[in-house]
This record gives structure tokens, sequence and C-alpha cells, in this order.
């Protein structure tokens, strides 16, 4: 197997099962919402956090996907340099902080786990750069 | 063989990749190592900073508005309270409580109704239209504010009893006796007018965030500033317009979030030692005196939370002097000192072994954030929690508490913090936490918390407690009469309703008859009697007739004291007039 044909085969298996779970995580908010869980709606801030995970990991899945279909064949068969790794790494670290840092936040911010995103949004962006670079060059 | 072309071309392939794998781990190396570098000179001047000390003085308020970003609970819990409603404006329609739906109220041949012009909130006495401008109060009692044309706001005559959902003439809050002129209907307008009270000197020190007066010199006119209306945030935690500012920085506030270090931008009452923290509180709920009024009247009250309170002003004692007017507040205290009215509960506080020996304050029972807004105490302390939850832990147990007490149903209060404190018609706890002693207090013409409970005793004169109830000077009368209308008290009900016909119909204080028929509602509370039955300031023979429906529904025995003794007793009564904070 090439490494392009890895990077295609990784970014189609991380893509669908975090689509899958990151939709599955909103039916779980919308089912909070519609049965009025206190202490979900009472919790405006957690709720955003939990609210912008759902967002973001179902999005993200969907760049992962689509940069494993459009986005790997642009860089060489040697591979890509490791860029699709960078963006899987990326696309699983924003949700999961802004999820995560929803848990026993202090008031008024999220926990300090929410530092991650934008260290999650560096490696999306940077992956996202190379794809960029690739699709010139090609 | 094809497969072994294909793996060799994968292997090939993986080396050529290896390189700028290595490259993109370097730059992602650089980027984490630049990340901790920027942080730690964020945190090195965050440190710095937090060690700095401020002096919050000349600080730029911000408003509550500010302060809720960051703090939504805080401010949740802080609407929620009556310090939120405490000043308001009247063109917001959800801060009128009273019913200006042209309903009339007469006072001595003078009738007030209250309308709505539009938007607008109008009380209309003789023939003339006041504006209601601003609203004071939300809990028991809605004050309504005209604003006139030089700058300066005028408390209205007229009042809403939030609880009685009524409205009710001033002269029936304070303790001064009925204008000569009432039972004939021809009250002097002086006298209608007598509690109208301007706001700018007054109320606006306590009913708002940052209040100057601003009164120019030669006392010649107001322009009168508040940072907001209310009893806001930094009403308690100082101006926040540094705070704001240095804690939009996100290292900043992660920082204050992993420790305990103070932000020295803003006051944190909880952090206070517990002298400054009563400081804090004790500003309002301490009436005070300054030796410069003309100072406060031009620039306000420079105290800022934080401050030791001591250094503007001094609380109002038994003997504090008013100019060369000794004793001019002595009958706002009981002979011993203790006060006995509300708002001088901070001189209760700094009057009890538990604040001088134990160090309490005022948060370690009540919280703002926290609990039943009535009284905001904190969750855990109420109850008897409050004392044996806390420092008496000796009394925790039931049966210690029993032993302690020698009675089985009585809670701490109801014996170290007695009702013996006149509000706005009302009757309220002591704040001077003290031991009950009948003879000591008797001595000190005080009443007593066995008395409360214990009407038949008799007290250090031979009378028996109730007797107060007619022959005591308006607070004493106050407070029999309120003990009275209570559960606790023993006694026959029918000359328990008897004494409060009694003073209903013969009571020369509008404030004591409507203390009286409230007590008389609640020993009948199983008739359900409206409060609009009675009318304290009505004039004498409608007060008689309205006793003979009251009675009439009642139903059931009536016995008022002995006429002879009665007019004994009310010809001892100390007819004084007790100015509360005007």
């Amino acid at each position: 197997m090439t490494a392009l044909e890895r990077s295609r085969r990784g970014c189609r298996r991380f893509g669908w099962l975090t689509l899958a779970a990151w939709a599955t995580f909103g039916l779980v908010l919308e089912s909070l919402h519609g049965l009025k869980l206190a202490e979900y709606l009472d919790d405006p801030l957690a709720r955003e956090l939990l609210v912008l995970a759902h967002a973001h990991g179902v999005g993200l899945a969907l760049v992962v996907l689509a940069f494993g279909e459009a986005g790997a064949p642009l860089f060489s068969e040697a591979g890509d340099g490791g860029t699709s790794l960078v963006l899987r790494a990326g696309a699983l670290t924003i949700p999961l902080a802004f999820g995560l840092s929803a848990i026993d936040h202090p008031e008024g911010d999220p926990n300090a786990l929410i530092w991650m995103v934008p260290v999650g949004a560096i490696l999306v962006i940077a992956a996202l750069a190379r794809t960029a670079l690739a699709a010139l060059r090609s | 063989v094809p497969g072994e072309t294909n793996e060799g071309a994968t292997h090939a392939a993986a080396a050529a990749d290896r390189p700028s794998r290595r490259r993109s781990a370097v730059v992602a190396a650089a980027v984490v190592l630049a990340a901790i570098g920027g942080g730690s000179l964020g945190a090195r001047g965050v440190a710095t900073d937090l060690a700095t000390a401020r002096d919050l003085h000349g600080g730029r308020y911000v408003g509550s508005g500010a302060c809720a970003p960051c703090h939504p609970d805080h401010t949740a819990s802080w609407r929620r309270t009556f310090h939120r409603t405490m000043t308001q404006d009247a063109s917001d329609a959800r801060a009128v409580l009273g019913a200006f739906d042209g309903r009339a109220l007469e006072y001595g041949g003078i009738t007030a109704r209250m309308i709505r012009d539009g938007e607008r909130h109008v009380i209309e006495i003789d023939g003339v239209q006041h504006v209601v401008d601003r609203t004071v109060g939300s809990r028991r009692d809605q004050q309504y504010l005209e604003r006139r044309d030089d700058g300066t706001w005028w408390r209205l005559p007229v009042a809403w009893d939030v609880e009685e959902e009524r409205f009710f003439h001033m002269n029936a809050a304070f303790l001064t006796p009925d204008p000569a002129a009432l039972d004939a209907r021809r009250v002097e307008r002086a006298d209608f007018d007598r509690h109208v009270a301007r706001w700018n000197d007054n109320c606006v020190f306590c009913h708002n965030v940052a209040a100057d007066p601003g009164l120019g010199a030669g006392g010649a006119r107001f322009e009168t500033e508040v940072a907001e209306l209310g009893v806001a945030c930094e009403a308690c935690h100082g101006p926040g317009s540094e705070h704001v500012a240095r804690n939009r920085d996100p290292i900043r506030r992660y920082w204050l979030h992993a420790g305990e270090a103070p932000d020295p931008t803003i006051v944190s009452p909880a952090r206070l030692d517990p002298s400054r923290s009563a400081d804090v509180c004790g500003r309002c709920h301490g009436q005070r005196i300054t030796d410069d009024v003309g100072a406060f009247l031009a620039h306000g009250d420079p105290f800022v939370p934080g401050d030791d309170l001591a250094l503007y002003s001094s609380p109002l004692w038994h003997d504090t002097p008013l100019g060369d007017r000794e004793g001019a507040f002595a009958a706002r205290f009981w002979a011993d000192g203790t006060p006995r009215l509300t708002a001088y509960e901070y001189q209760g506080l700094l009057q009890s072994r538990c604040a001088s020996e134990a160090s309490l304050t005022c948060t370690d029972c009540h919280s703002m954030h926290d609990g039943d807004p009535r009284g905001q105490l904190r969750p855990a302390r109420t109850g008897d929690a409050m004392c044996a939850g806390a420092c008496h832990t000796e009394l925790a147990s039931e049966a210690a508490a029993r032993a302690h007490a020698r009675h089985d149903d009585v809670r701490c209060v109801d014996c170290h913090m007695p009702r013996i404190v006149y509000g706005i018609r009302g009757v309220h706890r002591s704040h001077r936490i003290d031991v009950p002693s009948a003879l000591e207090n008797a001595r000190a013409g005080r009443t007593d918390a066995c008395s409360l409970c214990h009407l038949e005793s008799t007290a250090g004169d031979g009378d028996p407690a109730w007797a107060d109830a007619l022959a005591g000077d308006p607070i004493e009368r106050a407070v029999v009469l309120a003990a009275i209308g209570r559960d606790e008290a023993p006694g026959r009900r029918d000359a328990r309703l008897g004494l409060l016909v009694s003073a209903m119909r013969d009571d020369p204080y509008p404030a004591l008859r409507h203390i009286a028929w409230r007590a008389l509602r609640s020993v009948a509370s199983d008739r359900a009697l409206a409060p609009s039955l009675f009318t304290s300031t009505d004039p004498a023979p409608d007060r008689a007739r309205a006793i003979d429906v009251i009675t009439a529904l009642l139903a059931e025995p009536v016995s008022p004291p002995d006429p002879a003794l009665a007019a004994e007793l009310r010809a001892r009564a100390a007819e004084i007039a007790i100015e509360i904070g005007e």
C-alpha cells in the first residue's frame, strides 16, 4: 500500500468514525434539550461549549474526509509529509477540548483544557496551508 | 514480481517522505516552544500585576452590565435580590409594582389618585399631577420619586404596600402621631406632605452605587449622579473598570482560576477581615454621621469597600450629639444603647460579643448571592445551624439545645436576637446578639426576649408585659403589639384580640395601628381577613366602623382591656416622635 493510500484510508476511517461519533453527540444534546435537563439548560457556557464541540467535531470530520479524497492526492506518491496526521490530530483536539472544557468550569470561563483549542486550530490550519500549497504546486 | 515491485516502491516513497515529516515535527516543536515561551512571559507579567496593591479610590465605575459576561452566576443571584431593585427607573414598566389604575387614597380630606398617563405613572394630589420618575424599594413597600425642574427628586407622600397590594400614606410608615385635624378630615397640606423628602441628599447614599449628590457651592443646586441605580455589584466590590480591563487577558484570568491569590483590582468582601467586611454592609445598614457633611453632599461618600468605615464617618449611638444637641438620637436606641430601629444592624453587631470576641461578621449569616432574597440568610445557616453549626458546637444536638434554652420549642434567635426593632410598619430582630436577662433589660428600659412570649409575666415596673402595648413609648408599643400577633405568644385569644382592637381604635400613631391590624390578622389567620378592611390612617369614626365590621367577621369573643385600666395605661404612654433617618 502506498503512502497516499495509507493516508486516504486513515482519513476515511478517522472521518467516518468521528463523524458518526460527533453526530451522535449532537443527538444527545438535542435529547438534553428535549428532556429539559436543568443541569444542561441552566449552564449556558457549558451548553455553548458542548454545542461548539459537536459543531467542530462534525465539521472537521467532513474536512478530514474531504482531505482524504481531494487533498491527499495533491501530494506526491511519497506521502504528504505528515499533513494527514497533523490534520487528524487537530480535528480530534479541537472538539475534545471544547467538550471537556465544559466540565467543572470556573464561572464565566471554560476550564483550562480550552487552551488546547488554539493548539488544535494551529494544527488544522497548518495542515490546510500545506494542502493549499500542494494544490498550488500540482 | 509485481508484489515485490510495489513493496519496493512503497519503501522508497516512505523514505522520501521522511525529511518532510521531520520538517513538520520541527515546525510543530517550534510552535509549541514559542507558545510556552510566550505563556511564560505573560505569566510572569500577571504574577507581578497580581502582587501589586491597588488604591481603588478614584476608580471608574462600570455598572453591573460589565460584570455579567464573566460572572453570570453571581449576576443572576444578585438580580434575584431586593438590593437590585432598591432604586429603579419608572420608565421600565416592570419596576412599578403599584396599581396605577385610577384608585384613590384619601388622607385627612386630601385625595391622591394613582393613574396612568400613557406610559407614565402619575400620582394626582389636589388636581396637581406628580409624575413618578423613579421607584424606591420592592420588598415590603415601594415608594415613588418625582423629578423636579431643578434637578432634585422628591419622595411622594403615597407608597405601595407590596404584601397587602394597596397604597398607603407615608405618615403611616413613620413614628409620628396623627395630625390634629385628621378626624375632621381637614389635614393641612404640610401634614399631608410631612414625609415628602428630598432624595438627592437622603436616600441617594445607600440605595445606589457611588452616589454623588453634587451639591453646588452655597447649596445652590444639586447635580446628583450615581454610578448605577439600586445596590449593584460595585456597591460591595468597589469600582470595576481596572478589573474589567485587566481580565480581558486570558492568562491573567486562568492564573486567578488556578490559584487562590486575590485580584487586587477588585474587592471581595469574603476575603476581607471581619471588621472590614462588616464595614461594607455597615455603610448602609448602620446609620452614620460625618464631621464633614458638606464634603459628602458636594462629592459623595469617599468610602470604598475595603476601607475602614471610621475614616469617613461614625456610627450613630445613643449618646451621639448632633452639633450642640445632646441626645439627638437617643430615642432611636433602648436605654442600654441597643438599637431599636432598622438600618442600625451594624451598631448591633459591634455591640455583640460574637463580633468583638469571636470575629462574627455579617457574611457569616447572610449572603448576597445565596438563599431566600427575603433576609438573604445563607442556606446552610438557617435555623439554629446559624449558631450551633458554626461556633456553639456544644449545642448542636437537640437535647443539648433544649437543656441550654430550658424550652422545647425556641430557636437561638428567639432569645438572643429578639424582635425589638422597628422598621417601616414592621418589627424585626435585633442584631445585638446578647444573653436575655429580664431584670437587666427592665432596668435598662428595654423590652426583653422573655416578655415577648410571656406577655402575662410582670416586668420590672410590676405591670404585665402586655401593658406596654398601651403604656409604652411608640417603639415599645410596636414591639409588644407585634408580639401579641405571633403564635408563640400564649394567653387567651379573646384578650389578645381585644388588646389589638384597642390599639387599632385608640393608638395615636397610625404606624402602630397598622401593626396592631397586621397582628390581629395573624391571630385570626383562620378568618382570612382582607387587609383592606382597615386603614390605619383613616379618621377615628371610620376606624371604629371598620372595627365593628371586623369584630362581626371574627364571630368570636373579643375582650378589650378594662376601659379604666386602658385609660390609665394610655396616660402613661410616652408620645414622642421618633425620627428614623431623614
